[in-house]
C-alpha cells in the first residue's frame, strides 16, 4: 500500500457512504435502493479488510474468514429485510 | 509475489484472534436486529427516525478517515520515519475523540428524552449496539496512544513495527463494524 492508492481508497469510502446514506434519505424505498445500499457496504468492508488492513497482500486464512463474516452477515441481513 | 506466500497477516497473530472473536460478535448482534426488526417493521421505522443520521454520517466519516490516518502511520514507520508515524497516530486517536464527543452527544439527548434500554425492541438494539461498539473505540484509542507513545520515543523502527500493524488492525476492525453498523441501525429502513 502506497500514499496515492491509501488515499484513493479513502476517498471511495468516503463516496460510497454518501450513497448509501443518500439513498437512506428516500422514504419507502423498494427493494433496490436496500440491495445498493447493502452492496456498497459489502464493497466498503472488503476495501478496508482487503487495503487497510493489509490482508489481500498476505492472503491466508484471516482474510477468507473475515469475508466470509462479512458476506454472511450481510446476507443474512438482506434476507431479513426483504422477506419481512 | 513474496508477499502473497508469507500468509503471515500484519501485527500479532493473537490480535487476529481477538478481532475474529469480537466480529463473532458484533455479527450475532447484527443479524438479531435484522430478524428483530422484521417482526417488529412499524415500530423500527417509526424510532429509528428519531436516530440523528447527520451525526451517524460524521462518525462514519470521522472513522473512516481515522483508518486512513493509521495507514498512513504503517507506512510513515516502514520508510523509517518514526516522529511522522506517531504524529499519523495521534491523529488517529484525534478522529476517535471527534466519534466518542458525538456519541456522547447523542447518548445524552436519547437519555434525557427519557430513553433507555427498556423503551422499546429497537432502542434496546440501538443503545446496547453502539455502546458496545463505543467502549471498542475506547479501547482503540488506548491501544493507538501506547503506540503513539513509543513511536514518538523511537521505539520502532522499519525493521521492527509488528507494534503499530497489531494497534493499526485492531483500529481498522473498530471501523469495518461500525461500517455495517452505520447502515444497518440508521440508513436502511
Amino acid at each position: 500500500m502506497n500514499t496515492r492508492n491509501a488515499t484513493l481508497i479513502w476517498a471511495g469510502l468516503l463516496l460510497l457512504t454518501l450513497l448509501s446514506f443518500s439513498l437512506g434519505e428516500v422514504p419507502n424505498p423498494g427493494t433496490w435502493p436496500l440491495m445498493v445500499i447493502g452492496a456498497a457496504t459489502l464493497i466498503k468492508g472488503k476495501l478496508v479488510m482487503d487495503y487497510f488492513m493489509g490482508l489481500k497482500a498476505v492472503g491466508g486464512v484471516f482474510l477468507h474468514v473475515l469475508t466470509g463474516w462479512l458476506v454472511l452477515v450481510l446476507g443474512l441481513i438482506a434476507l431479513a429485510f426483504t422477506r419481512a | 509475489m513474496s508477499e502473497q506466500t508469507s500468509r503471515q497477516p500484519p501485527g500479532d497473530l493473537a490480535m487476529w484472534f481477538f478481532i475474529c472473536a469480537e466480529l463473532l460478535v458484533f455479527g450475532a448482534f447484527f443479524i438479531a436486529y435484522a430478524f428483530a426488526r422484521a417482526k417488529n417493521i412499524e415500530l423500527f421505522n417509526s424510532s429509528q427516525l428519531t436516530l440523528n443520521r447527520t451525526a451517524g454520517l460524521i462518525n462514519t466519516a470521522v472513522l473512516i478517515t481515522g483508518s486512513y490516518f493509521v495507514v498512513r502511520a504503517v507506512i510513515a514507520i516502514r520508510q523509517n520515519l518514526s516522529s511522522l508515524c506517531a504524529r499519523w497516530l495521534w491523529a488517529a486517536f484525534g478522529s476517535g475523540v471527534v466519534f466518542v464527543a458525538i456519541k456522547i452527544v447523542e447518548f445524552g439527548e436519547k437519555l434525557s428524552a427519557g430513553i433507555s434500554l427498556s423503551s422499546n425492541t429497537f432502542y434496546m438494539f440501538y443503545l446496547s449496539l453502539t455502546f458496545f461498539h463505543f467502549l471498542h473505540v475506547i479501547l482503540g484509542m488506548v491501544i493507538l496512544a501506547a503506540v503513539a507513545l513509543k513511536a514518538g520515543k523511537g521505539g520502532y523502527c522499519s525493521t521492527d513495527y509488528s507494534g503499530v500493524e497489531t494497534g493499526a488492525s485492531y483500529w481498522h476492525m473498530v471501523d469495518l463494524v461500525w461500517i455495517v453498523l452505520f447502515p444497518l441501525v440508521y440508513v436502511l429502513h
